[in-house]
C-alpha cells in the first residue's frame, strides 16, 4: 500500500483491486439511478472516472473495460465501448497523474480533453461496429440532424458532442466532489492519492499565508495608527 | 462426490456440462455468426436457442432474448437503412430513403450484432460465474481477476438495493424527484455522493477481512468447490476449437477465391 512506488505494478495494491468491483458497480448504479430519475444523460462512467483519478490510468482503463464488458453480458450493444470506457479511464488517469484534477480551472480543461477522447473513441467504435447508428439516444440525434440535411459526419460529431458533454462533465464532478470529501488517510492507499494531499496541504498553505499577511498587514496598521497617535499627543503637549 | 453435490445445490441447477465448455461452445457461436453472413447467424441463433432449451433454460433466455437482442437489432436496423449515406436509391418516401449501401451494411452489421449479442446473453444464461471462476483459478488464472469479476457480480445488487434504501430516506427528507428535470438532476448527487463514500469505507473492512484470510500469501490456494471435467467435455471443447479455426481458414479461402 506504499504509494511512493511507481509502476503498473504499485498501481494494482490490494485496496486498489478490491475498489475496482465497487467502481464497476458505481457506474451500474450511476446508470440505473439517472434512468430512474429520468435524466437523458448516461451517467455510466462515474466510477471509471473516480478510481482512474486516485488510482491512476491503467487501473482506470481496466475498470472501463471491465465495467462494459460486466453490462454487455445483458445488454451486448456495450461490448464495443469497452473500448471508449477504456480510453476515458486512460486519459482521466493521466491528467489526474498531471494534477490536472486538483482545482475547479484544471478540472475544466481535463473535462475538455476526456470529451474530446470520448468523442474521438465513440465515432470510432460507432462507425466500425454499428456503421454510425446503435439505436441509442445519441443515434436519435444524429438520425434527426440527418433527416434535416446536415451531413452524415457533421451530425456524427455535433451529436457525439450534444450528448457527450454535460455526461462527462457531470461523471467527472462527482468523482472530484467525492474525492475532496475523502480524508487524507484513505486517499494516502492509492497511488495518486498523494497528488490530491500535496493539493490540500498547498491550498491550506496558501490560505494560512494569506492570513498571516492580513494579520501583519493588521498588525502594521495599528502600529501606524500608534505612532500617530503618539505624535499628535506630543505635538499638543509642546 | 459429496463436495460436488453441494456444489450444484448451491447454484440451483444441474450443469450438465463443465462451464468452460459452455464458454467455448458460447464462443465458438459467436465467432462463426461474427465471420459469416447472416444466414449462417440465424442458423446459430437457432442453434442458441436448442442448447438453451437443452439446459432447460429456454423460456427465461428467450423472453431476454425479445427483451434485449431483437428488439436491439430492430432498432439498429431501421435507423442504419435509413441514415447510412448511399447513393444507389432503392425506396425513397420524403426525407426517408433506403439506399443499397446503407441496406447492405445494415443487413451486414445487424448480422454480427445477432449472433455475437445472442451468444453472449446464452452465456449469461448457462454459465455459473462461481464454478466458472473455480475452473479458471484452477487453469492458473490469478486470484486477483476472478475475486475482481466475481465480486462485481455480487456487489451490483447489494447496491441496487442500497440505493433504494437511501431514495427512499432522501425522498423522506423533502429531496424531489419527481419535478421536472432540474429538479431531477439536483436529486442526482444528494443520492450517489453517500452511495460511493459508503461503498469505499467498505472496501478498507473487507481488505482487513481479505488478508486475514491470506489473500495476498505467495501460494497456492485450496478450493472447495470440485467442478468435475468429463471426457465429454475436453471432445466438445477440442471439438468447438476445430469447427472455430475451420471457419475462419474457410473464410480466408472464400475471400481468396471471390477475390
Amino acid at each position: 500500500m506504499n504509494n511512493e512506488r511507481k509502476g503498473i505494478k504499485a498501481d494494482f495494491n490490494l485496496i486498489t483491486i478490491l475498489t475496482i468491483p465497487i467502481a464497476i458497480a458505481i457506474n451500474y448504479v450511476g446508470s440505473t439511478l439517472a434512468g430512474t430519475l429520468h435524466l437523458p444523460i448516461y451517467l455510466d462512467s462515474i466510477g471509471t472516472f473516480l478510481i482512474a483519478l486516485i488510482a491512476g490510468p491503467w487501473v482506470g482503463g481496466l475498470t472501463g473495460a471491465l465495467s462494459n464488458i460486466m453490462v454487455s453480458l445483458t445488454h451486448p450493444i456495450a461490448m464495443p465501448y469497452a473500448i471508449v470506457s477504456c480510453i476515458f479511464g486512460i486519459t482521466a488517469g493521466f491528467m489526474a497523474r498531471k494534477g490536472m484534477f486538483i482545482n475547479m480551472k484544471r478540472f475544466i480543461l481535463s473535462g475538455a480533453l476526456v470529451v474530446l477522447m470520448g468523442v474521438l473513441g465513440t465515432i470510432f467504435v460507432v462507425l466500425t461496429f454499428f456503421g454510425g447508428f446503435d439505436g441509442s439516444t445519441n443515434s436519435m440525434i444524429v438520425a434527426a440532424m440527418r433527416t434535416m440535411g446536415v451531413p452524415f459526419w457533421l451530425a456524427l460529431v455535433i451529436g457525439n458532442f450534444i450528448s457527450e458533454i454535460p455526461d462527462k462533465f457531470i461523471a467527472l464532478l462527482v468523482p472530484y466532489l467525492v474525492i475532496k470529501g475523502m480524508s487524507d488517510r484513505y486517499l494516502y492507499k492509492f497511488s495518486n492519492g498523494h497528488i490530491f494531499i500535496e493539493a490540500r496541504k498547498k491550498a491550506k498553505e496558501k490560505k494560512t499565508g494569506e492570513k498571516k499577511e492580513e494579520k501583519n498587514a493588521e498588525e502594521k496598521k495599528a502600529e501606524e495608527k500608534k505612532a500617530e497617535e503618539k505624535k499628535i499627543e506630543e505635538r499638543k503637549a509642546e | 462426490m459429496v463436495i460436488h453435490m453441494n456444489v450444484q445445490k448451491e447454484t440451483g441447477r444441474t450443469q450438465k456440462l463443465n462451464p468452460l465448455t459452455i464458454l467455448y461452445i458460447v464462443a465458438a457461436l459467436a465467432v462463426i455468426s461474427v465471420v459469416y453472413d447472416y444466414k449462417v447467424s440465424v442458423v446459430c441463433v437457432v442453434m442458441m436457442m436448442f442448447i438453451a432449451a437443452g439446459f432447460g433454460e429456454f423460456t427465461s433466455y428467450f423472453k431476454l432474448w425479445c427483451k434485449s437482442i431483437l428488439w436491439m437489432c430492430a432498432l439498429c436496423f431501421v435507423l442504419q437503412i435509413f441514415f447510412i449515406p448511399g447513393e444507389d436509391i432503392i425506396w425513397k418516401y420524403g426525407v426517408f430513403q433506403v439506399t443499397r449501401e446503407g441496406f447492405g451494411q445494415a443487413v451486414k452489421l445487424c448480422s454480427r450484432l445477432f449472433g455475437a449479442g445472442s451468444a453472449a446473453i446464452l452465456g449469461f444464461r448457462l454459465i455459473d460465474l462461481g464454478s466458472l471462476m473455480a475452473v479458471l483459478e484452477k487453469r492458473g488464472v490469478p486470484p486477483t481477476v476472478t475475486y475482481v469479476l466475481m465480486s462485481t457480480a455480487n456487489i451490483i445488487p447489494q447496491m441496487i438495493k442500497r440505493m433504494g434504501a437511501i431514495l427512499e430516506a432522501q425522498k423522506s427528507r423533502g429531496i424531489e424527484m419527481e419535478s421536472n428535470m432540474l429538479v431531477r438532476a439536483k436529486a442526482f448527487l444528494p443520492s450517489i455522493g453517500p452511495l460511493i463514500l459508503n461503498a469505499i469505507v467498505n472496501a478498507e473492512e473487507r481488505a482487513i477481512t481479505l488478508e486475514a484470510r491470506a489473500f495476498s500469501a505467495p501460494c497456492r490456494k485450496t478450493s472447495i468447490r470440485v467442478i468435475p471435467d468429463m471426457q465429454t467435455d475436453k471432445i466438445i471443447r477440442g471439438l468447438m476449437i476445430a469447427a472455430v479455426i475451420l471457419a475462419i481458414g474457410g473464410k480466408i479461402i472464400l475471400w481468396i477465391v471471390f477475390k
